[in-house]
């Protein structure tokens, strides 16, 4: 029986083209997208459950506000692991990760002498892989990591150094100083869905400032993980238990550390402040902590991973909405056969069946194609989704069961309706040839419905991929207080030693070059925040006890480089002595309250109570993402000496259209200077850009699923147009007898659709408005709702439409009448 | 075998009930071959469906074999209809999508037989009508005379023992609505089966062992 089902419908499929090619083609469009974002949710909760002992390991977070700002960050104090390992059997052991920034590598032995920037190195306490379990190539996991002149390095960048040679034993030299480490492990590449990602491994004692800085409660410069002991990970209970014994125990370790930089734990939480540490689950990183400020790579948010289901979803279930549109729409052709059939004795059920089975098989053919489809498009979807997808993942058991769960799933979908539809026709009425069934009030109804439902969520994800465009647009292009075109910055030139001033100044030479300057960080990029004491300069003046403000240090230079516009007061200037002088922004001249700011002073109670005077206000500049809104911000001069924080990047303004001479000027001059330095240049539009990596890779899979689902809506209601033309043939006809012109036809016709499309405008605008408005919660910086994207929707909306059943309508209106007549 | 008694089928529009069948008592044998006739609208269609129990009534009884359909269920009046009626249709009804050969096969299908028995039953239906050469045509391929061909080998596939046709040869030419006749004729006559057809050529009725005429829902006598 099931044979003769599908060579049937097999049959019905080659006969009826058209509809065959909607209902397939819908199907497979919507199956492709499915497997897709099943593939893109997967990947993403896989996420480091590749460690085997992932649901054991946690992040020591710190939730803490000492001045006026409650903040929530993965960092901790570098003394925070042996504290726990101290007061807490159930941990395992803890190890601690610091980020020294970028590196200049080179090997003794190599292949060639040159030396590279290598910025994923993390030095990494020597208990590191009992916490991490990553795959060792070569090495010893246990001691590895013992020596303090010893560095892990992954296969690619064993290649890279050493090429096929055995890279065990032998000296890379590392950092300004060439100081030798030797190799002692060799890691397996870390797999994708790694949150932590690193090229290089080494010693946390092999910096410094970290054992220097081991002491202190405040210094938030490492990130802790801890590996809990067996029964307490897999116990929620007791993890409970340990979380509320923390507050405890940072009270007691702490108690020194804090009076040494001069306010006590105690006194600090007197005035509504906190320092409390909390575990995080490290497989919850990945999608659950885009709020924790992390030293790790950008990570996802599960947000997005809801969003995208959805999205399948829903483009499933309009595919179905087709299918079933379709079928009711045919309904009439097939009342015949369902009239017969009963006649020759078969009964309802086995007429249920036989639609479902067509349903099905309809079904599996769309499932290969999509298959195929997925094949075809993995690639440029890994491009635009960042991901590194292979094709192989498709033939996973998993991924296998799910697309089986869909052809049943959207089969009996897609099926049911008009199997119980078709299949209660009476057989006397179908025979005498009573034909109009298929419209039935009904059956029209909820046709119509499944049109509205359709083109609602079109409508809706139009206006919402609209605004996420907008959005980007606006954070990209927004005033941010500073001009980031034509900046070059060369990271690391610091490099260069005492020598940075005057390479800076021979770059100024160049006719090329506008301006050029040298500080600790670039907006984007490191700068470093600390506490400040504001004193009165007005009488009145309702001031803040203390402020913290993030700072750089910079030349005289640096505001005319980036354009960043003086509101009051002057530049950092040769003719003053600017070593005391601080330069503030809008905001933190507004958090600090004064009236006249130019010639206050603030104090720096973690320099002695060093004072600094404000010699100038600029207008506010944004050094992040728009996520977050202007932060108060300091800029100190270069000759103050206060803060050791380096001078890292050289900034270099050129003019217009000469960003390329600019760059060959830049590499000439460093090789004069320093012939076996790498160069880092990076462009700051370019890190501006990266901020929004996340949302643009959301925007563009959003972009293109739009289409998608568009498209399918668009089959849809293609089908539909023939059908219901079709059915109004006689109507036209006499119509057209008594007199109605093309045009009047034409407005008849359309009209009943663009009356759907209309209804559906208005549940997509609530819809779409609610949503948008929650996603740019996000920012700090909104873009607005406009009417005019509403309106847009809708107009593209009706044109589609209008687009879509136009051809048919038009047809059907000229048809010369005595032809439809004749065939009644 | 059929008896009809005091049958009523109406329809009420706007209050009035307007008649499809008025009162009919009607019995037909095994083994007689009866011609309906009647002007349109005189309810020959109807009073076919309701005897092929495709159709209900209003009032009266309805005895087939002995058993009154008029007290029974759908699912038993359809296991009824499926044993010992076959259908031949004006307008032939053959299913587009299927060949000659699986056309003829359908009504098995939802009878129980094993696939041996059906191919055997077909093939030897194909050859009973000659038409073994057209077996994988599909119904579009075949002229009017040889689609009600395979629509009556279709209705006997089964081995009924009433043959129901609703204006066989309507579609027809002359000549083949002649070959029609002639067949109906050796069916009844050669293998007993009863026959009930509804036609509005005088000739074709003289077929019939007896003629009943319908004038607006009854018998005019």
């Amino acid at each position: 029986m099931i044979q003769t089902y599908f060579k049937m419908t097999w049959r019905k499929l080659s006969r009826n083209k058209t509809s065959s090619f909607i209902n397939i083609s819908g199907l497979a469009i919507g199956m492709a997208s499915f497997i897709m974002i099943l593939l893109y949710v997967q990947d993403e909760l896989k996420y480091d459950k590749f460690l085997n002992n992932h649901d054991k390991i946690y992040q020591v977070t710190l939730n803490g506000n000492s001045g006026e700002q409650e903040f929530f960050i993965g960092k901790t104090p570098a003394s925070v692991s042996s504290a726990l390992m101290r007061n807490f059997p159930e941990i395992e052991s803890a190890v601690r990760i610091y980020k020294p920034g970028d590196m200049i590598v080179r090997s003794e032995s190599s292949l060639h002498k040159e030396s590279f920037t290598e910025s994923s190195v993390l030095a990494v306490d020597s208990c590191f892989f009992n916490v991490f379990p990553f795959e060792l190539k070569k090495g010893n996991a246990a001691n590895c990591l013992m020596d303090p002149g010893s560095v892990v390095i992954t296969e690619n960048i064993a290649d890279k150094y050493f090429g096929s040679a055995d890279p065990l034993g032998k000296i890379l030299l590392m950092d300004k100083d060439q100081k030798p480490f030797k190799i002692t492990a060799v890691l397996k590449n870390l797999p994708e869905q790694s949150t932590l990602r690193f090229d290089m491994l080494t010693s946390t004692e092999a910096f410094p400032v970290v054992k220097r800085m081991s002491w202190s409660w405040v210094w938030l410069q490492v990130c802790t993980y801890i590996r809990l002991k067996d029964k307490t990970a897999t116990d929620p209970a007791s993890i409970q238990k340990l979380d509320e014994k923390f507050p405890a125990m940072v009270k007691l370790e702490s108690g020194p550390a804090f009076k040494r930089v001069g306010q006590s734990l105690d006194d600090m939480i007197k005035k509504g402040g906190k320092w409390d540490l909390h575990l995080l689950p490290y497989t919850k990183i990945h999608l659950y902590s885009g709020e924790i400020g992390q030293i790790l790579d950008t990570v996802s948010d599960i947000k997005y991973v809801y969003t995208f289901s959805i999205i399948a979803f829903f483009i499933i279930l309009l595919a179905c909405v087709n299918f079933m549109n379709l079928s009711t729409a045919q309904a009439s052709s097939r009342a015949k056969e369902v009239g017969v059939r009963k006649v020759l004795g078969s009964e309802k059920n086995q007429l249920i069946r036989q639609f479902l089975a067509e349903a099905l098989l309809f079904s599996s053919i769309a499932a290969i194609i999509s298959i195929i489809l997925v094949i075809i498009l993995l690639n440029p979807f890994n491009s635009i989704s960042g991901k590194n997808l292979s094709p192989q993942l498709i033939f996973s058991g998993e991924v296998l069961l799910y697309t089986v769960g869909l052809i049943v799933l959207t089969g009996f979908l897609a099926g049911i309706y008009p199997a119980f539809y078709l299949s209660s026709f009476q057989p006397a009425a179908v025979i005498k040839g009573i034909k109009q069934i298929s419209s039935g009030l009904g059956s029209r109804f909820i046709r119509n419905g499944l049109v509205v439902f359709q083109f609602s969520v079109s409508t809706a994800m139009i206006i919402c991929t609209v605004i996420v465009f907008k959005q980007l647009d606006y954070m990209q292009t927004t005033d941010i207080g500073l001009n980031k075109e034509q900046i070059i910055v060369i990271k690391n030139s610091d490099r260069l030693g005492n020598k940075e001033t005057a390479f800076k100044n021979l770059l100024a030479q160049s006719s090329e070059i506008k301006k050029v300057s040298i500080a600790s960080g670039v907006p984007t990029r490191e700068n470093f925040g600390d506490g400040y004491v504001p004193e009165v300069s007005t009488a009145g003046d309702q001031l803040v006890p203390d402020i913290s403000l993030s700072s750089f240090i910079v030349d005289d230079d640096f505001i005319p480089s980036l354009d960043i516009k003086i509101l009051k007061g002057r530049n950092f200037s040769k003719e003053f002595s600017d070593s005391g002088s601080v330069i503030l922004n809008e905001k933190a001249v507004k958090d600090v309250g004064w009236k006249n700011p130019v010639g206050s002073y603030m104090t720096y109670p973690g320099n002695a109570n060093q004072r600094f005077k404000v010699i100038g206000v600029v207008k506010d500049f944004n050094i992040n993402s728009l996520h977050s809104p202007v932060t108060p911000f300091a800029l100190f001069h270069k000759s103050s000496n206060t803060y050791n924080v380096g001078s890292g990047y050289t900034i270099v303004k050129c003019k217009e259209n000469s960003v390329a001479a600019t760059i060959e000027i830049i590499k000439e001059k460093w090789k004069q200077f320093s012939p076996s330095l790498p160069l880092d240049l990076m462009f700051l539009d370019e890190e501006f850009e990266a901020l929004y990596k996340a949302e643009k890779r959301v925007s563009q899979v959003f972009f293109i699923f739009t289409g998608l689902s568009i498209f399918v809506a668009c089959l849809g209601l293609f089908g539909l147009a023939i059908y219901n033309t079709e059915r109004r043939t006689k109507e036209i006809g006499v119509r057209k007898v008594l007199g109605a012109s093309v045009s009047r036809l034409v407005t008849l016709l359309s009209g009943e659709f663009i009356k759907l499309i209309a209804v559906s405008v208005f549940i997509a605008f609530p819809v779409a408005w609610w949503a948008m408005n929650k996603w740019l919660e996000n920012f700090a910086y909104r873009t607005t709702l406009d009417w005019w994207i509403f309106a847009g929707a809708a107009f593209v909306s009706v044109s589609l439409t209008l687009f879509t059943v136009g051809f048919h309508i038009i047809k059907a209106a000229v048809t010369n009448p005595v032809k439809s007549l004749r065939t009644e | 075998m059929i008896e009809l008694k005091n049958i009523y089928k109406y329809v009420t529009v706007g209050g009035n009930k307007t008649f499809l069948l008025k009162d009919l008592n009607l019995t037909f044998n095994e083994g007689e071959f009866v011609s309906i006739m009647g002007p349109s609208g005189s309810g020959k269609s109807t009073l076919l469906n309701v005897i092929g129990m495709l159709d209900g009534f209003d009032e009266g009884e309805y005895f087939f074999l002995h058993e009154s359909v008029h007290k029974m269920k759908e699912k038993q009046r359809s296991q009824l209809y499926k044993q010992y009626i076959g259908f031949v249709f004006q307008a032939y009804h053959l299913i587009d999508e299927l060949t000659v050969y699986e056309n003829i096969e359908t009504p098995l299908l939802y009878q129980d037989y094993s696939a041996g028995e059906r191919k055997a039953m077909v093939s030897d239906m194909l050859d009973r009508f000659n038409i073994v050469g057209k077996k994988d045509l599909f119904p579009e391929q075949l002229s009017g005379g040889q689609q009600q061909l395979v629509g009556i080998a279709r209705a006997l596939i089964a081995k009924p023992k009433l043959l129901l046709a609703d204006e066989p040869t309507g579609n027809l030419n002359s000549k083949q609505g002649q070959e029609i006749m002639e067949l109906f004729k050796k069916l009844n006559q050669e293998d007993g089966v009863t026959i009930i057809q509804v036609t509005h050529s005088e000739k074709n009725a003289e077929y019939g062992s007896r003629i009943i005429n319908l004038l607006d829902g009854r018998i005019d006598k």
